[in-house]
């Protein structure tokens, strides 16, 4: 299929940049159509004859799929490729902790807490979890209704709804009034009901099936009764057998554009043992969940995960970089080291962690290099002595030390005379990498 | 409903490297180790075929290593510091595929032990083992040329794995590879287009492509990890589609990398909200060992049994192929 440029799909928009679509010009409509990322149907003033020669082109491969309904909604899907160097990963796989309907209190709002406090920061980004999976299995329709607003109103994330009974489904929907849980599972036996639910209550219908065809043929008929924020939830008998069906469903939505197959998929995890729950929790985080679902609420199992998740969605089109500023790296005082080094995320955070783990405490200058590592920036003619002695007396770091010394990467050594000649410091260089740097501070670091 | 086909077929397969000689090869091990030959992507096995199980191998030091945490090092508390004897505990009590032993000893900045001392070490280890051996310089180059020189030969007909060559440094160990029938690891430093060029200087001095085991470095989950992540996808997908100079066998070697990280290290004391440190350390190494065996790692070579073992069935999972 031809991929047309923003610029081909700008000139059949009416260029009037009025903003309906949401987007402030034509042009940026444009890109994110030529990205895949918005649909069409969001310009209201578009010609059927555009529209026509744009459907191509316009509409996401993968469909975009938001649950719930306030400030913890999740957005899933409109996925465009299968390997993130390829462009990137798009909207980070939803982890969706379970719940089971036989659970009461006090050990239900016990759960709902601890799924709550699944929050974690790392590397200056604040990660968690984002659904909760409340399961029918037990309970009869009014009671898990009664359940479900419960737990909704404990729980700080939205709700996927899991019964096979539609009537379940139902007692849960009216209950939460809007809300746009994610409800399922739609299977051979109850489809029209579920999609009926769905298309009713606005709101996201996960259907089931064990082998591709089958769940095609679902979601077609399912669509056709005018339901259309579909996840797919195949069924697997091992974890070999997921992988093989993950990668053959994002290979149809993104390479084939296979429209009955072109929403995103959920993927659970079997409660196990914890060590291969984490597996294959990372297994689908890579190829090709958008949810996952899981029960646990051990944070030694969820923060693996939720890091996997959170460094795979990372844009490789992108530099890494952290803001350039003077960071302090434990409780660094007037004997402290100073180190100076450059912006890229990996050298920077690299750098932090030798450090905390050398035992010392230190000040780190780091410069501006628009996300170049040291070599690089050097190469580049960005990091050169003259910007040392501009970044560590901006920064203002010599002024809160008793000592004059400041160490410079190993890999830049030779800036050290225009350093200590301009700037009028003791320059000492350091190791090549950051690796080396604890052994090197225990053996050379005297204030 | 009719869908289409979206099984991929491609031209070329992966090199397959045997680690390792038995007596009839004119070794001393128990048995070989061959990874590679793969002509799918990572165990998809619908479409092609991984012949080889991707294998696991445990770290060992020369030297007892000060800076590992106590948490990696408890299990091998009454060895460290005898290479020959930990060398045995790991074999006997936690089946690996693999011995990595890393002549940390030689450190220039270390305790710089003689290249006659190392070549001593590896002979006893290998006396005192039965299962292929890879073998690390202290990572000094002109140091490790100097140990190699001696090691090489001492390990002549085991038909070991030793690393690395790079591309300042190729010449020495490439040569010695190949009058001493041993493979070796190609490294590069999170650079595709570097892992190339390694390749392309050893083909250059007359090492043959086939015995090459790709080292792109393996940064620790958070930690980077995502680079090699996709350069090891990148590197994999080149090799299928015919580019023999990225069709080797990969390697991840962890361990270091792992635990250095304060996920792997941090108690739970120190930090209540990440949990149970004694499960979270090993599980941080072996979820970055599931990150690299999905991106198409052949060996990964680890330090804590716990994660190793979990890493192993892992891969036993994802090899079954579920039968007919």
């Amino acid at each position: 299929m031809s991929d047309l440029s923003a610029m081909d799909i700008y000139q059949e928009l009416p260029q009037t940049d009025c903003g309906d679509c949401n987007f402030p010009t034509c042009m940026a409509f444009a890109m994110q159509l030529a990205s895949k990322q918005v649909s069409l149907d969001q310009c209201p003033h578009v010609s059927s004859e555009s529209e026509e020669t744009l459907a191509a082109s316009s509409a996401p491969p993968m469909r975009i799929v938001k649950i719930g309904d306030g400030s913890d909604d999740v957005e899933i899907g409109g996925e465009t490729v299968q390997f993130r160097h390829e462009e990137k990963f798009y909207r980070p796989t939803a982890v969706s902790i379970e719940i089971d309907d036989s659970l009461e209190e006090p050990e239900l709002e016990e759960k709902v807490n601890r799924v709550n406090d699944l929050q974690f920061e790392r590397v200056g980004e604040k990660i968690g979890v984002d659904l909760v999976t409340l399961k029918n299995d037990e309970l009869a329709p009014k009671n898990y209704g009664e359940l479900v607003e419960t737990v909704d109103d404990e729980s700080q994330f939205p709700l996927y709804l899991r019964s096979r009974n539609p009537e379940a489904i139902k007692e849960g929907l009216t209950r939460l009034s809007g809300g746009k849980p994610l409800v399922g599972n739609a299977t051979e036996d109850n489809w029209k009901e579920m999609a009926n639910l769905a298309e009713e209550y606005e709101t996201p219908l996960a259907v089931s099936g064990y082998d591709l065809s089958g769940l095609a043929e679902l979601t077609d008929r399912i669509s056709e009764e005018g339901a259309e924020e579909l996840v797919l939830n195949p069924r697997a008998d091992s974890i070999s057998n997921y992988l093989e069906k993950l990668t053959k469903l994002r290979r149809l939505a993104v390479v084939e554009e296979f429209s009955p197959l072109g929403y995103p998929v959920l993927a659970s995890v079997n409660s196990g043992a914890p060590f291969q729950q984490v597996a294959d929790g990372t297994s689908h985080i890579l190829k090709y969940a958008s949810i996952i679902s899981l029960d646990t609420t051990n944070s030694w199992q969820i923060l693996p995960l939720l890091t996997v998740r959170q460094h795979i969605y990372i844009d490789p089109q992108v530099q890494n970089s952290v803001e350039a500023k003077l960071y302090e790296v434990g409780d660094p005082g007037p004997d402290s080291p100073v180190l100076f080094t450059t912006n890229f995320q990996l050298t920077y955070y690299s750098l932090e962690g030798e450090v905390d783990d050398s035992g010392f405490s230190a000040y780190i200058s780091v410069m501006d290099t628009d996300g170049l590592g040291v070599l690089n920036a050097y190469a580049d003619d960005q990091l050169t002595g003259e910007e040392i002695v501009e970044t560590v007396k901006e920064q203002g770091v010599m002024d809160k030390v008793d000592h004059n010394k400041l160490i410079i990467p190993g890999l830049v050594g030779m800036l050290r005379m225009t350093v200590q000649e301009e700037g009028g410091w003791e320059v000492i260089v350091g190791p090549e990498d950051a690796a080396s740097l604890p052994r090197f501070l225990r053996q050379k670091w005297e204030a | 409903m009719q869908i289409p086909d979206v099984s991929s077929t491609w031209e070329n397969e992966i090199s397959s490297v045997t680690i390792g000689a038995t007596e009839e090869e004119g070794g001393t091990r128990s048995r070989t180790i061959t990874i590679g030959g793969e002509t799918t992507m990572p165990y998809l096995h619908f479409e092609g075929t991984m012949p080889n199980r991707p294998v696991l191998a445990f770290e060992i030091w020369d030297v007892r290593p000060e800076d590992w945490p106590p948490i990696t090092k408890e299990p091998f508390e009454d060895v460290m510091g005898n290479p020959v004897e930990w060398a045995q505990k790991c074999e006997e009590d936690f089946d690996p595929d693999l011995l990595s032993l890393r002549l940390m000893g030689c450190d220039p900045y270390g305790e710089d032990r003689s290249p006659e001392g190392a070549a001593k070490t590896v002979e006893k280890v290998l006396e005192a083992t039965t299962l292929p051996l890879i073998i690390w310089g202290s990572g000094d180059e002109e140091k490790d040329n100097e140990v190699f020189t001696l090691v090489s030969p001492a390990a002549e007909g085991e038909n070991c794995l030793l690393g690395t060559i790079t591309e300042d440094n190729y010449r020495t160990l490439a040569a010695l590879g190949k009058a001493d029938d041993h493979k070796v690891i190609a490294e590069s430093p999170v650079d595709i287009n570097i892992a190339k060029q390694v390749n392309t200087l050893a083909l250059d001095v007359g090492y043959d492509l086939e015995n090459i085991v790709i080292f792109p470095n393996s940064p620790a989950l958070g930690y980077g990890i995502e680079y090699v992540y996709s350069i090891m996808e990148r590197t994999r997908l080149a090799g299928l589609k015919g580019d023999r100079l990225m069709a080797q066998p990969m390697l991840a070697n962890i361990g270091g990398e792992v635990w250095k990280t304060k996920e792997a290290k941090i108690t739970a004391e120190e930090r209540p909200n990440w949990g149970d440190h004694r499960k979270r350390g090993p599980l941080w190494e072996a979820t970055t060992a599931f990150t690299y065996l999905q991106a198409g790692a052949d060996l990964v070579i680890m330090r804590h049994p716990e994660a190793l073992n979990e890493v192993g069935r892992k891969i036993d999972r994802l090899m079954d192929s579920g039968g007919e």
